[in-house]
Order: C-alpha cells, then sequence, then structure tokens
C-alpha cells in the first residue's frame, strides 16, 4: 500500500459525511488512512516473563515501544519483516494485534474466576488477550458464527495455550437461546462492521463503503447487540466495539441498548486519547450520555480506527 | 487416560490431577481448566491439545511442554540457542542424553516441544505448522 488513497476510491457520499463528522481534521484523518500503521505484538504473560521476552527481542535487534493502554503491549519500530514467522510467535510467546485492537478487552477488564462470553471472537486476538487477563481462570467461552474463521480461532487458542476456553459455533443473534438469558459476568462484542477503521491495512472497506451497506450491518449489529444484552447477568459489564467510525454502527446501536436500560460506563485507559462519542448524528438525537463511549481516531494514537462503549446491565 | 497419567508421572514426575483432560479422537488427549470443563454448553472443542499417543509413549504438543515442563523433574532437555534456533526450524538434533525415550525441549525459560530420542538423535516432534520457515 503506498502513500495516498488512490483515485476515485472515495465516493461522494464518503466525503460529505466525514467531512461533516471530523471538519477540519478530515484531511488529517484521510492522510493517516493511507499509511499502514506501526505492527504491534501482544506477549503473552502466560508463557514466558514478559522481561526476558523483552530483552530477548531487544538483543536480537527489535526496537520496542511499550503500547500505555495494555502492560503487555508493544510496537514494533524495528523486527523482522515476518513478525509471524518467528521462534517466539510459533511458541506462541506474543501474538501480531493492532494497538487499538487490546482496548475493548482491557475496557471490559475481565476477572479472573469470572464467566466470559466473547460472542463474535475468531479470530480469537481478544479471546487469547481476555484469557491471559484471566490468568486462565473461569470459563472464558469464545463464539462465532463462520466455520472457516473458528479452525483460525481454535489454532490461535492452541498457540496461545488458553485453558480456560470453550469455541462454540453459533449465530450470536440466537445467542439468549443458545447459551441462555443471563449466564455471563462479562460479554465483548466486537461486532462484525464495515472496517473502516481497518483501511489503514487494506482499501477494501472503502471500496465498499454505502449507505445501504452500512444500514444492513447496523442491523445485524443492534441484533447481535441485543442478543449479548440478554445473556448478560444482572449487575453484569458488556462492551460493544468496532472498528469502524460509522455512527450507524456505533452510537446507534448503544442507543438502541440504552432503550432496554442498559447504563453507559466510562471506560478507564491508560495513555490513550480518544474523542467522546456522538450526541447526535443526522436525524437522530442519541444523547449526552453517548460521551462516555470512546471514538478512537487513526491520528490520535497512530492505531486503526476503533469505538468502544462500556454497558452495565442494572440489578 | 489412566495409563496416560500414570505415564506422565512416571516419565516426567508430574501429576495433571489439577486440570482436566478430554480424549479427541482415538489417539489424542485435550487439557483444560476443571471449571472450563464443568460449564455447560454446547462445544466444537475446549482447551487444548495436549498429547497424541505414539509406540514409545506420548507426542508431547508445544503446550503440553510448557504445562508438564514447567513441573518436570526428569527427560527435558535443555538446548543452546544455536541449537533451539534450528530444532525451531524442524531439525533433528545430535545430542546425548541419558536413555532413549520422549524428551521435553527447552530453551531458557521457553519449552519448545517434544522430541523422541532414538540412543543418536533427538527426533523432532513439533509439527510443522508451529515451526519457522526458512
Ligand atoms: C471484527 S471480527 C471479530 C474479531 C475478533 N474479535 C478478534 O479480535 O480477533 C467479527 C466476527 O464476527 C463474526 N460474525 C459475523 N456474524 C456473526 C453472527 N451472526 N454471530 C456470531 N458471529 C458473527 C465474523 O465471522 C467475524 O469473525
Amino acid at each position: 500500500m503506498s502513500d495516498g488513497i488512490p483515485e476515485g476510491l472515495i465516493k461522494p457520499e464518503f466525503e460529505r459525511r466525514y467531512r461533516k463528522l471530523l471538519g477540519e481534521e478530515y484531511d488529517i484523518l484521510l492522510s493517516f488512512m493511507a499509511r499502514k500503521p506501526t505492527p504491534s505484538i501482544r506477549l503473552n504473560p502466560m508463557k514466558v516473563d514478559p522481561g526476558w521476552l523483552v530483552a530477548k527481542l531487544e538483543e536480537s535487534g527489535w526496537v520496542l515501544e511499550p503500547i500505555p493502554w495494555y502492560e503487555y503491549g508493544y510496537r514494533v519500530r524495528k523486527g523482522p519483516e515476518r513478525l509471524g514467522n518467528t521462534e517466539w510467535h510459533q511458541l506462541g510467546l506474543y501474538y501480531v494485534q493492532e494497538a487499538a485492537s487490546m482496548i475493548p478487552p482491557v475496557a471490559l477488564s475481565p476477572s479472573p474466576g469470572e464467566r466470559v462470553l466473547d460472542l463474535a471472537a475468531s479470530p480469537g486476538s481478544k479471546t487469547t488477550q481476555l484469557s491471559e487477563m484471566m490468568r486462565h481462570e473461569g470459563v472464558l467461552v469464545a463464539n462465532d458464527v463462520t466455520p472457516d474463521r473458528v479452525d483460525a480461532l481454535i489454532a490461535n487458542i492452541q498457540r496461545m495455550g488458553s485453558i480456560n476456553v470453550i469455541v462454540t459455533l453459533s449465530d450470536g443473534r440466537r445467542a439468549p437461546q443458545f447459551f441462555g438469558e443471563e449466564k455471563f459476568d462479562k460479554v465483548l462484542l466486537d461486532a462484525p462492521c464495515s472496517s473502516l477503521g481497518e483501511v489503514r491495512r487494506s482499501w477494501g472497506a472503502l471500496a465498499r463503503w454505502s449507505p445501504k451497506s452500512i444500514n444492513k450491518i447496523a442491523k445485524l449489529q443492534l441484533s447481535l447487540a441485543k442478543a449479548a444484552y440478554r445473556v448478560l447477568k444482572k449487575g453484569g459489564v458488556m462492551v460493544y466495539s468496532t472498528c469502524t467510525l460509522e455512527p450507524k454502527e456505533n452510537e446507534w446501536v448503544v442507543y438502541n441498548l440504552l432503550k432496554l436500560g442498559a447504563v453507559l460506563e466510562e471506560p478507564q485507559l491508560e495513555g490513550l486519547r480518544w474523542r467522546p462519542g456522538l450526541e447526535r448524528w443526522m436525524d437522530w438525537e442519541f444523547g449526552s450520555e453517548l460521551r462516555k463511549t470512546m471514538r478512537i481516531y487513526p491520528q490520535d494514537n497512530d492505531t486503526i480506527g476503533f469505538f468502544v462503549g462500556l454497558l452495565r446491565k442494572p440489578m | 487416560m489412566s495409563e496416560f497419567l500414570a505415564w506422565i508421572r512416571e516419565w516426567f514426575g508430574v501429576d495433571l490431577s489439577g486440570y482436566s483432560l478430554i480424549r479427541s479422537g482415538k489417539k489424542r488427549i485435550r487439557l483444560l481448566t476443571k471449571e472450563a470443563a464443568g460449564f455447560d454448553v454446547k462445544d466444537v472443542i475446549r482447551g487444548v491439545y495436549l498429547a497424541k499417543k505414539a509406540p514409545y509413549g506420548y507426542i508431547i504438543s508445544v503446550e503440553g511442554s510448557y504445562i508438564i515442563g514447567r513441573e518436570a523433574l526428569r527427560h527435558v532437555v535443555e538446548l543452546s540457542e544455536e541449537e533451539f534456533r534450528r530444532w525451531m526450524k524442524g531439525e533433528d538434533i545430535v545430542v546425548e542424553l541419558p536413555e532413549r525415550g520422549v524428551y521435553l525441549v527447552k530453551f531458557g525459560p521457553v519449552f519448545a516441544g517434544s522430541g523422541y530420542y532414538n540412543g543418536e538423535v533427538l527426533h523432532n516432534l513439533v509439527p510443522k505448522s508451529r515451526t519457522v520457515e526458512p
């Protein structure tokens, strides 16, 4: 991917909407979207003393920079071309994971001993991170609907040694029927999305962008979010995240959960720059509560774009 | 399963009774926490692949080498960095070991699967998908 977004890839409606959303920062967003993000890795503290591995990697010439919001996350400023083809990767001592993708598990903050559900889990970046944050104690159910993608999930769970994980294959929209109501202390819904935040890694999302496709995916996201909320215990918390910046896929979905009684909380993440969620967009009035959700723009932390909402189900 | 547990106890001096073990197919054994084993849900799979029956005992997976290796009293072989790098490319290693059989492979604090020692070389049992491509 070269610098500069190819001619004609940005649709006029996209430009109109995003200029409205971002104002003067629209061009900054585009310039960041045109550049690949710095690769990053997440060390596996369940398999190796992170200090030992960092020293070993630095000894071989890697230049690592800690990611402030996750203690085992590092950007690789200098390292091998293929981060997925090293001894340490193959032994499951680290996982190649975008820095922003480490945010939803930190926002959810699972504790050892809890019952946790990752409803759209493949290929398992966040599943394996959650399992490590739980120190392999308690139960983590990792679900996905796509059989092919479940294979990748299983392979990553194996490689990272996540021994408290159960893999299930089901349509997340039917989660209450599949798992039962109010079963989990914590639920992560890292929803399928239009992947606009991923444009830094591939142009595909920009080429596919259209208001119609966004409405369609938002409908799926809302069904998944409602199902996720139903399997959450009273008093439990849920994270809704996407790697897109589309309000319809983000604030609109969370706004609809608030109507079911969910209460927003502000995630606590060290050293992360984020913008409050939108109070209104187009014809919708989401309300000031939505300011507790996080919009993570590529230019703020040099990551891909992300959205994170942390919701509690009242007792 | 009791045969496997007895073999692990005798060969490595390790007691796995703190975990749950389940059979997967005829030859494979998986390991998971007791809590994850007790959770009632229709699964595709649980926990991680641990070991596979072989004529000379059991092949231990990379993950198994961590879980067992951390507590093993014997049959663990420490490689030099140069040997370890070759091992991770899938090569067999010429070493001298006390007796024939399955050994867990270690480099520093890191475990790297298992090998079978035939009296001359340590045969690499790490699956290709877990080795480093040249
Ligand atoms: C953004 S990806 C998840 C990434 C994953 N959480 C990670 O961190 O590695 C969204 C996932 O949702 C899954 N998905 C799509 N529709 C679904 C449905 N109806 N139920 C469950 N999962 C679904 C897709 O197969 C895809 O793996």
